[in-house]
């Protein structure tokens, strides 16, 4: 079970390109795309969610080709938009039923022990007679994350999937998609970088409509290990760090500015060495536009 | 703070190049609607530049500009609230009111400065090529601005109140549009309903637009002061202001005190989410399993959803509290509406007939359709705006399941609001005390088919459905498909289109049902119709499914491929298939409609007449023989709409020369089989079948009499799109002699007499309709027939079995046959020829009045009114047998017929009135009485007068033909119901005339002049006669119009005689008073 994805373009009718050459091979399990905002991670999941035509490439999930047939990729396909609507005065289970209903769940009593179950899964057991019309935009989140997972899809989409989500919800559906990622390919598209190295065995960092850097998040730690330092500077300084080092970001700590470099070796006495994680990984593609890792 | 906000809005909207596209497209609805208003106005001396047309132009408005105002006004306001941009906005240091002021004034001035492309418009149509030069005068911009002031910026200012009101109060963008569409509804209403309305006062008053209050007044100005004058405005105009302005600013004060940000911004926070729920539930602890199912994806499961989501989508849109309550007050309008309403062509209310009240669904149907057309809109756009889209269109079903779901479920919604028109007929059917009225089959077929019932609406559902697929655009969607359908509907209204094939889902003679006929012809002609417009129907719905695309929206261009799978090759073959069929059914239609002859355009019509006139004009001067006596044996066949006769025609040359060429005129349809001359057949000399003539050569000497027969048959073949060709209808069949027998000569009636259409076809114009009475030659021929004689004679006539006869004369013989029946009628004695015949499935009831046989032939369910017929008959031969001699004729037989041609015929022993004027009127008010009475005492009045004068073919003649009758039968009225019903009459016909002379064609002649117009005669003429009855006292003016008629003894009559007379009888301070009503024109 894989999706390959060779050679995508897409550039709009404003002369923006949001896809630019893109290639990326998706197996089994958590895939996390991440990029900034207007990165070209909605385009790209909306051209595999078949909502829009590449200009050229192609996507295949096993031996569905999507281009030419969207219809069964539709079949098993599990997708939550970045921002969608519901029908305000439509109850939650009705909407859902319907959805099922549309997903090919053809049994009536299937259908309404997935939709129960489910209902269950992302807390809205308690709300499901009520119009969507009433709900607040994480329940409206969780709704849609329910819709998505209807008809125990192969291939799920989640775009943006925690905006809106509270620590405690953000938590549960974290457990939720881990569960489903043992059994199927789910690209999981977002800018938060600990959604990433939660849940994801695989990944890719988008930018400006270009794959930046693949691996898996282990990889792409790994691949910095020993070459990050840190420090604590004063805020007038950070311009001078910049001209002279590699700095890939900044943060506050404490009240002071943690700068974070990357050098083979230790810049000065006042740096220490620091542990990688994903987000400088990030980090670092973002301020490099593109390192090969892993290869 | 105003200033700026003026400025900013101003600016952004019109640096928009779709303003821009809105302002052209009201200056071409200001040239457009200009050339509309001339063609109504027919007279020669309307500038199409006259200040009138230009009044009534601004006054209403124009479906461009109210579709424009509906998209601008209420996003002026609303817009924070759509694009979710209040949140910065509505957080400014800026004092709210202020900002409402200022918005309010932006989308007024917005308005205004949009509707003066109307304006514009108007000024560019002398330059807009739609007229030559001699059409137009200078600009009248004193008047133009006049009404631009008091009409559209009034107008506008009420509009763009209700839709800020609407906002504020309700808070959605829909309820700016519908308040909006709601006053173009009561427009609607009230100008439809003026239109046969006797006193239009109040529907003046409850018209927001003015438009009918401007629209009577200007009809009534002189052709003159169309050109010129400035819009009258008296107490009507400033209370009907009063009401709706005035209201209008009461409204807008509230909504300015009951805006505030706090309050409006409520729209988003609240928006679908009235209730907000509490989102903090606990948390379950407990580990759930996601069961196992099965998916199945088959053509069956595919066509199984499809009806489960048409069942869902309909339910979608009929569960919402808004739809009960839209559906509530459109169920209330057609309840009153039919209660209050359903006046007939030509009187007051009428009895609870089906008929009448399926008629309301024509009165508000422009509404209905677009209120289905909009919800059909949204429907499709439904996803989109919902923004659910993004799920909904990577769901695993086939596009046309999702799209033609939503189709289906609007047709659900269309036959909600059909079978609502029928409950409320029914409902005040059973109110009215009407329940024995009700007619299920009639129900059914108006509401539920194609007459602009449940299958127009989806037709045009479908229109809006390939529109959606095609732009892909919501709003692009609701102006295509509401501007098309309004565009439709009014260019055939005012008659810039006039072929029905070419108006989508239009179907022939859809206020053309009778009582006795049913829909007659239509009903075949309009079968084919909508079967045409449905094969379209089915491509648009096939495409619509075929260029919907799921997913972001595609540019227009790259839509317009058929390399997609969105329907089959099967539905591909089925768009062909229907195209072909589509072409084949126009192609068909002008086989039948245009080719054999049933339908011709008025330019054609026209170019016909004046080709006749050029070509024929100089038989006027060749002796031709009158006709003196016809024997005639007829055949009709009403079920196959044919007629097979042979007519005995004595001919005789009245002349000093003897004639060597006979000349006649046939009507159209009318195919000669043989002509004897007396009894020896004749050649025909020549023929010219285009003109309908036709010569035969044959010596005549003076004062030779010769008997020429004539075998012919009349069959209407094919159908028709515009004449409802009564003289050979299914039931209750109505023809007059000359529909089937030939004019001898040159046909004069076949002249045009507009001057307009005379000078388009290069004739020169003329000053009166008829001869003056100095035309001794005229003054002796027949008005009714000037190529005849007096004449007696026998007619045979045979009809289908189940129907009756009745033809002029008294019955001689009737019998049956096989499946036929047969009558045999004589006349009595010499009468003029004017004859007609009917043919129909009747009942009949029988009485005496005195020694005269009285036979009333109705159908069957009409007895309302039957005895108040007998009492009118039975007072009218009392009076003239009392006040005017001896009624002349042994028998009489009133007869109903048809609704398609005029009001009352009368013929020798027979009267025909139609069955809108009485037959099922309710009479319970003295003023329908009277009506009754009245309308069927003016024809015994004319039984009198036809025998004892010989009226000359002079000006005047309709004066003695119409008003005198009509004056004599008012005396019965007088008699029976007293001078207070005749009051009530008088004033109906000085309103009429009062509202019709502004459409004289040429130049409105005096009474002693008059030259056969309809408004002028049995109008004016009417109270004119009877005011000076009045003054000569009502016994001493029939005494004195005895002595003229006696002493002309059947010698050739006019009015100015009879006139002269009667003026030399007044005392001497009435006589100006009497010259100024008969000589003047005021």
């Amino acid at each position: 079970m894989n999706l390959t994805i060779e050679n995508l373009n897409k550039t709009y009718s404003n002369g923006v390109q949001a896809l630019k050459n893109v290639s990326l091979t998706i197996n089994k399990g958590m895939f996390g795309l991440l990029g900034q905002n207007g990165a070209g991670k909605s385009t790209l999941m909306r051209t595999i969610a078949t909502l829009q035509d590449p200009d050229s490439g192609t996507i295949r999930f096993d031996d569905i080709d999507v281009g030419r047939q969207p219809d069964k990729l539709r079949e098993v396909l599990g997708y939550l938009p970045q921002e969608f609507g519901v029908y305000p005065t439509v109850t939650a289970t009705e909407l859902l039923m319907h959805i099922a209903d549309m997903k090919g769940i053809v049994n009536a009593s299937e259908r309404k022990m997935q939709v129960e179950a489910l209902l269950e899964k992302v807390n809205l057991w308690d709300v499901r007679n009520k119009k969507l019309g009433g709900y607040s935009g994480g329940m409206k989140q969780r709704f849609g994350i329910a819709q998505a997972l209807l008809g125990e899809p192969k291939l799920i989409i989640v775009d943006e999937p925690t905006a809106g989500l509270d620590p405690m919800e953000r938590n549960r559906f974290y457990n939720l998609l881990s569960e489903i990622g043992e059994n199927t390919v789910v690209i999981l598209s977002t800018h938060i970088v600990e959604d990433v190295s939660t849940l994801c065995s695989q990944m890719a960092i988008i930018g400006k409509g270009e794959v930046l850097l693949t691996g898996t998040p282990d990889d792409v730690e790994a691949a910095l290990q020993g070459r990050l330092w840190e420090k604590p500077i004063e805020k007038h300084e950070l311009v001078k760090y910049e001209n002279q080092m590699n700095v890939i970001s900044s943060r506050f700590h404490l009240g002071k500015l943690m700068i974070t470099v990357i050098a083979d070796d230790l810049p000065d006495g006042n740096f220490w060495s620091k542990a990688p994680t994903l987000e400088d990984a990030y980090f670092n593609v973002l301020s490099k536009k593109k390192i090969a890792v892993g290869a | 703070m105003i200033s700026k906000i003026l400025k900013f809005e101003l600016r952004a909207r019109f640096k928009q190049p779709m303003t821009l596209l809105f302002f052209l497209m009201l200056v071409f609805q200001g040239i457009w609607y200009t050339q509309g208003s001339y063609e109504y106005y027919v007279n020669d001396a309307t500038l199409m530049n006259g200040a009138a047309l230009f009044y009534k132009n601004f006054a209403g408005g124009g479906i461009i500009l109210i579709v424009i105002i509906s998209i601008i006004t209420g996003t002026v306001l609303y817009k924070d609230i759509q694009y979710k941009s209040a949140g910065i906005i509505y957080a400014l240091p800026i004092n709210e009111k202020r900002f409402f002021a200022g918005r309010f004034l932006s989308a007024f001035l917005i308005n205004v400065i949009l509707g003066a492309g109307i304006f514009v418009g108007m000024v560019l149509v002398p330059f807009s090529g739609i007229g030559t030069p001699d059409k137009f005068g200078p600009t009248p911009w004193g008047q133009m601005t006049h009404g631009f002031l008091l009409l559209t910026v009034s107008n506008l200012l009420m509009l763009t109140i209700v839709c800020f009101a609407s906002l504020v109060i309700f808070k959605r963008m829909a309820a700016g549009y519908l308040s909006v569409f709601a006053y173009v509804m009561l427009f609607l209403v009230a100008e439809t309903v003026s239109g046969n309305a006797a006193d239009t006062t109040f529907i003046e008053l409850i018209d927001p637009f003015a438009y009918v209050y401007t629209a009577q007044v200007l009809d009534a100005l002189p052709a003159d002061a169309k050109n010129t004058a400035y819009l009258p405005l008296n107490s009507i105009y400033f209370l009907n202001r009063l009401i709706w302005l005035g209201g209008s600013l009461l409204l807008f004060w509230y909504a300015y005190r009951k805006f505030s940000f706090k309050d409006f911004i409520g729209a988003i926070s609240l928006r679908g989410r009235k209730k907000a729920i509490d989102s903090s539930t606990p948390v379950s602890k407990k580990e759930i399993a996601v069961p196992h199912v099965r998916l199945i994806f088959s053509a069956i499961e595919y066509i199984r959803k499809f009806w489960r989501l048409s069942v869902l989508e309909f339910r979608n849109v009929v569960r919402p509290v808004n739809f009960k309550i839209i559906v509530g007050i459109l169920g209330l309008m057609f309840f009153l509406q039919n209660i209050m309403w359903n006046a007939t062509y030509y009187l007051g209310p009428q009895q609870p007939l089906t008929s009448s009240m399926t008629l309301a669904r024509l009165t508000m149907g422009a509404f209905i359709m677009m209120l289905l057309m909009i919800w059909a809109g949204e429907l499709f756009f439904k996803d989109k705006t919902a923004n659910i889209w993004q799920i909904t269109d990577a769901l695993p079903v086939p596009v046309w399941v999702g799209q033609l779901s939503k189709f289906v479920a609007m047709c659900g919604v269309a036959l909600i609001m059909a079978l609502t028109i029928i409950v409320c007929g029914v409902l005040a059917q059973i109110l009215m005390g009407g329940w024995k009225e009700i007619d299920p089959g009639l129900y059914a077929g108006d509401l539920l088919g194609y007459k602009w019932g449940w299958l127009t609406y989806i037709l045009n559902i479908a229109l809006v459905f390939f529109l959606a697929g095609l732009t892909g655009h919501r709003f692009l969607t609701h102006i295509l498909g509401v501007g098309y359908y309004f565009f439709n509907i009014i260019s055939f209204d005012m008659g810039i289109m006039e072929e029905l094939r070419f108006g989508y889902a239009l179907t022939p003679g859809i206020e053309d049902f009778s009582e006795m006929n049913g829909y007659g012809i239509w009903s075949i002609a309009s079968f084919w119709y909508f079967i045409m417009w449905a094969t379209l129907a089915v491509v648009f719905v096939l495409l619509g499914i075929h260029f919907w695309r799921r997913g972001a929206s595609l540019s227009f261009v790259k839509k317009l491929t058929f390399q997609t799978n969105q329907i089959n090759w099967y539905g591909k073959f089925v768009v062909l298939i229907c195209l072909i069929g589509f072409f084949f059914l126009q192609s068909f239609i002008v086989r039948e409609v245009n080719d054999k002859g049933n339908f011709e355009t008025d330019a054609m019509a026209n170019l016909k007449d004046a080709t006749y006139e050029q070509k024929y004009k100089w038989i006027e001067e060749i002796p031709q023989p009158v006709i003196t006596g016809i024997d005639l044996s007829l055949d009709l066949f009403p079920e196959i709409r044919k007629a097979t006769y042979q007519a005995d025609m004595q001919l005789t040359n009245l002349h000093s020369v003897s004639i060597d060429t006979l000349y006649l005129n046939t009507a159209e349809f009318v195919d000669i089989k043989d002509i004897l001359w007396n009894g020896e057949s004749v050649g025909v000399a020549w023929e010219d079948k285009e003109m309908d003539i036709v010569a035969v050569a044959y010596r005549l000497d003076s004062l030779e009499r010769v008997n020429i027969t004539i075998k012919a048959e009349k069959c209407y073949d094919g159908f028709t799109q515009s004449d409802a060709q009564p003289d050979l209808a299914f039931n209750g069949l109505f023809m007059d002699a000359r529909d089937i027998l030939p004019t001898i000569g040159y046909h004069a009636d076949r002249e045009l007499n507009k001057n307009r259409d005379r000078v388009d076809q290069g004739l020169g114009k003329i000053n009166s309709r008829m001869a003056p009475v100095e035309d001794s030659i005229r003054l002796w021929q027949d008005a009714f027939s000037p190529d005849a004689l007096w004449l007696g004679g026998k007619i045979r006539v045979s009809t289908s079995e189940g129907q009756t006869v009745v033809a002029p004369g008294v019955l001689k013989h009737s019998s049956k046959q096989g499946h036929r029946n047969y009558f045999e009628y004589e006349l009595e004695a010499a009468s003029p020829f004017e004859w007609y015949f009917c043919s129909g499935s009747f009942e009949k009831i029988e009485f005496q009045v005195k020694t005269i046989k009285v036979g009333i032939f109705h159908k069957k369910e009409h007895t309302f009114n039957l005895p108040l017929y007998q009492k009118s008959i039975q007072s009218s031969i009392d009076f003239i047998n009392e006040e005017l001699g001896t009624y002349p004729f042994s028998e009489v037989r009133l007869v109903e017929i048809p609704f398609y041609q005029n009001e009352h015929y009368t013929f020798p022993n027979g009267i025909a009135i139609s069955e809108k004027e009485g037959w099922i009127a309710d009479s319970s008010g003295i003023e329908e009485k009277a009506y009754i009475m009245f309308s069927t005492a003016t024809q015994l009045m004319r039984h009198w007068l036809y025998q004892r004068v010989l009226i000359g073919n002079v000006q005047g003649a309709d004066i003695l033909k119409v008003a005198l009758p009509e004056a004599l039968a008012l005396q019965v009225v007088r008699q029976t119901y007293g001078e207070e019903a005749v009051d009530g009459l008088l004033q109906k016909k000085k309103d009429a005339y009062g509202k019709e002379r502004g459409n004289e064609p040429n130049v409105e002649p005096p009474l002693i002049y008059a030259d056969g117009v309809d408004y002028l005669e049995k109008n004016k003429g009417t109270v004119a006669i009877y005011a000076l009855s009045q003054k000569l006292g009502h016994q001493a003016f029939n005494r004195e119009m005895l002595q003229v008629i006696d002493k002309f003894d059947r010698q050739a009559m006019s009015f100015s005689t009879l006139y002269n007379h009667l003026k030399t009888r007044l005392p001497a301070d009435l006589v100006d008073q009497v010259a100024y009503d008969f000589e003047k024109v005021k």
